[in-house]
């Protein structure tokens, strides 16, 4: 437990110097938040609460499945460069020779892309609310626990599959091939979560995702805590 | 006491040891020469148990090699530094990693002569820095075995003539894979030559 | 007992299957299609013995007796997955991992196939060959899983730890899926509503219950056959490599060995 945050810090306080993760993945979730903002009708954020729309989504449900594309496509960058700093000059190697537990080095890098995707919605999330023109009251603070429950699993998902990608010809590729259909339910569940908070209808009505949110994140923070032997271990 | 039995190890089907066996007692100096190529690294490594055998075993103190990695020292080609951080950042990590304190992480810097440069990051090291700083990285926990890949490579006369004394202490068990023959001759109570993955001399 | 001769006789155990299956496929087909009656209609709510889109016999419907046992056999094979998985991880012996990968490649071609048949039954009985219902996004989300896990294993750099990496990935696929099956129906269910239409509904004739049946034994007959000579193939290729890393070990053979008859 306490060997979890002493890895974590040290990819976060590498991280402070070097700033050669946090800023290019908030820089590129800005430019998914853009592009989606392109096809999204002016002023569609502000309109009042679509009824139930026969034929086509209402614009507010696509703006959170917008949020969380953008979120999910700048997140993926950092868990690859996160997992690759440990391959790199085979550092993985020096951790796995301490007397570490192989479920402290995955949960300490996982801690570390949780904390990556703070920062990312830290930025993202005030921008969605600008360019989108949604209001940010229905947002807040709800917001922030789809966020937790999300990130909780999409970090410790992220860890599994990056580190697994560490060990393959064309890993970029290799990494987000393995991970997005995985983490289906999770982007899902955070989308209409947060299309339920944009469309007012709060998250009493859809809780349901959260079991099902939080069945995944347990389920992607067990295996991953057991099986990371399997992918770093020689 | 490690025990080495019947290994052999491939990559592919390429074969970089095959059917070695070798006892290292307690509290021996073992140094392997060999040509490039030969398995040195292949051979450390799997004592250290970062490989696994294709077949055989290697046992330290009766037991596989992951098992007893707290009181195990590596110094290998790679520094497993990290570039961002401080020289003693990196070291403390270490020293917290092996249940040892700040303290035990200076003293060993000291040892190998690089106090100075605590504060430096690590990727603002010249190359023969850098491997005192993973040497220091390597002995921090006072080892009971100690491996070591190449230690002399990159360092100048001064810290390689200074490198027996910290790599032995009375009852550690050191193996040095080298192709330094006269450094290596100097620290060995044996020699071992691995010779296209098979022992030639002992 | 020689190598050889396991292999002949596991062979000759799969040879017996194969003709099995095949003749239960010649059987089972014409079952399909002049014992099961064609013109009833089982989409509920539609009077029997009424088509339910066009004027035209209705054949479509029989597409489920391949439909249906393909779906269940690719379940199955990803199960296998699973368990395979498990015991290679645990025991660290290679056959387990030979029959999970085995298992991937069959489990992605009945899913391929169970896509195919799914669609063609869409066309005519939805009007469009893709839509978004719950079922089919499910099985595409399988294929994509699976189909993941072979492309690991291909681009894997080290095969030993691939295949390990792969058994992760295996495991938590299949776990996976109920998630992937609640995101799916729940997603749904705040758009239009699809028609709901229950392909097999509980009162069916005998003769269709018949048929169903015996197509999903014969199905799981292809299926361990096909397992049986996957298998066998990739003990092959590993006995195969084994041989040559020994081949390359050894020094050459000296003359007087090579003359002794
Ligand atoms: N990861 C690997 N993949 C494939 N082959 C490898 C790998 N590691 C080592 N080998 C092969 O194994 C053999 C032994 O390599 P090893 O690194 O043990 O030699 P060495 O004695 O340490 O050489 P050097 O003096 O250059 O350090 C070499 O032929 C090498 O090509
Ligand atoms: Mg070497």
């Amino acid at each position: 437990m306490r060997k979890m945050f002493l890895l974590a810090a040290k990819d976060l306080r590498s991280e402070a110097r070097a700033k050669e993760i946090a800023p290019p993945m908030v820089l590129f979730g800005l430019i998914l938040v853009f592009l989606f903002t392109l096809n999204f009708p002016p002023g569609a954020g502000q309109a009042p609460v679509p009824g139930p729309v026969v034929g086509a989504v209402g614009s507010r449900e696509l703006a959170g499945a917008f949020l969380w594309v953008s979120l999910l496509f700048a997140g993926i960058l950092g868990f690859g460069r996160n997992a690759s700093t440990e391959r790199e000059g085979n550092r993985i190697e020096g951790l796995l020779l301490a007397p570490v537990d192989p479920a402290a080095l995955f949960a300490g890098k996982a801690l570390a892309n949780f904390c990556y995707l703070w920062t990312l919605e830290a930025v993202l999330l005030p921008v969605f609310v600008l360019f989108f023109g949604v209001p940010a009251g229905l947002l807040l603070p709800g917001i922030l626990l789809v966020a937790l429950v999300a990130n909780v699993g999409l970090a410790a998902a992220g860890t599994l599959f990056g580190a697994a990608s560490q060990y393959v010809r064309a890993r970029e590729l290799v990494m987000p091939l393995l991970l997005f259909p995985v983490i289906i339910p999770l982007v899902l569940g955070a989308e209409r979560l947060t299309s339920s908070l944009l469309t007012g209808g709060g998250l009493g009505s859809q809780s349901r995702w959260f079991i099902l949110m939080g069945a995944f994140d347990l389920a992607i923070v067990a295996i991953g805590a057991v099986a990371f032997e399997f992918i770093v271990n020689e | 006491m490690i025990e080495i039995r019947r290994l052999t190890r491939r990559f592919g089907s390429a074969r970089a040891l095959s059917g070695i066996d070798l006892d290292i007692p307690t509290g021996e100096t073992v140094v392997i020469f060999g040509h490039n190529g030969s398995g040195k690294t292949t051979l450390i490594k799997l004592i250290a148990g970062l490989l696994r055998p294709t077949s055989g075993v290697v046992l330290v103190d009766g037991k596989p090699p992951r098992e007893t990695r707290g009181r195990l020292g590596f110094l290998g080609h790679d520094l497993y530094l990290y570039p961002h951080l401080s020289v003693s950042e990196n070291l403390v990590l270490f020293a917290r990693l092996y249940d040892v304190g700040a303290a035990e992480a200076a003293e060993a810097l000291e040892a190998v002569g690089m106090s100075h440069k605590k504060d430096a990051l690590v990727h603002t090291l010249s190359q023969g820095e850098g491997q005192r700083v993973a040497l220091a990285r390597a002995v921090l926990h006072d080892p009971d075995l100690l491996l070591v890949d190449e230690p002399f490579s990159g360092l100048d006369e001064t810290s390689a003539a200074a490198l027996p004394a910290v790599l032995k202490r009375e009852g550690r068990t050191l193996v040095v894979a080298t192709h330094d023959t006269e450094r290596g001759k100097a620290i060995a109570d044996r020699i071992v030559v691995l010779e296209n993955g098979r022992i030639s001399a002992a | 007992m020689s190598p050889l001769t396991t292999a002949r006789r596991s062979g000759t155990g799969t040879m017996v299957l194969i003709a099995l299956v095949a003749v239960g496929m010649v059987v089972g087909i014409a079952a399909i299609f002049f014992w099961v009656p064609t013109a009833n209609c089982l989409v509920p709510g539609v009077a029997d013995g009424q088509p339910c889109f066009d004027a035209r016999p209705d054949y479509i419907q029989h597409i489920f007796y391949m439909h249906v046992p393909i779906a269940y056999v690719a379940y199955l094979a990803f199960g296998v997955v699973l368990v395979g998985s498990l015991a290679y991880l645990k025991t660290g012996r290679r056959r387990w991992d030979i029959l999970a990968h085995a298992s991937a490649e069959i489990g992605v071609l009945f899913t391929g196939l169970c896509l195919l048949t799914g669609m063609l039954w869409g066309r005519p009985r939805w009007g469009t060959f893709w839509t978004w219902d719950e079922t089919l996004t499910l099985t595409f989300v399988l294929f994509l899983i699976y189909v993941g896990y072979l492309l690991f294993r291909g681009l894997a750099a080290d095969p030993t730890r691939g295949a390990r990496i792969a058994a992760v990935i295996g495991i938590f696929g299949f776990v996976d899926v109920p998630l992937v099956h609640f995101s799916m129906v729940w997603w749904r269910t705040l758009h239009p509503a699809e028609v709901v239409i229950n392909p097999a509904g509980p009162q069916l004739p005998a003769s269709e219950l018949i048929t169903m049946l015996f197509l999903l034994v014969v199905y799981t007959g292809l299926y361990v056959a096909l397992m049986l000579l996957r298998t066998r193939l990739g003990r092959a290729e590993e006995a195969l490599a084994e041989a040559e890393a020994a081949l390359e070990e050894r020094p050459p053979p000296r003359a007087h060995v090579a003359a002794t008859p």
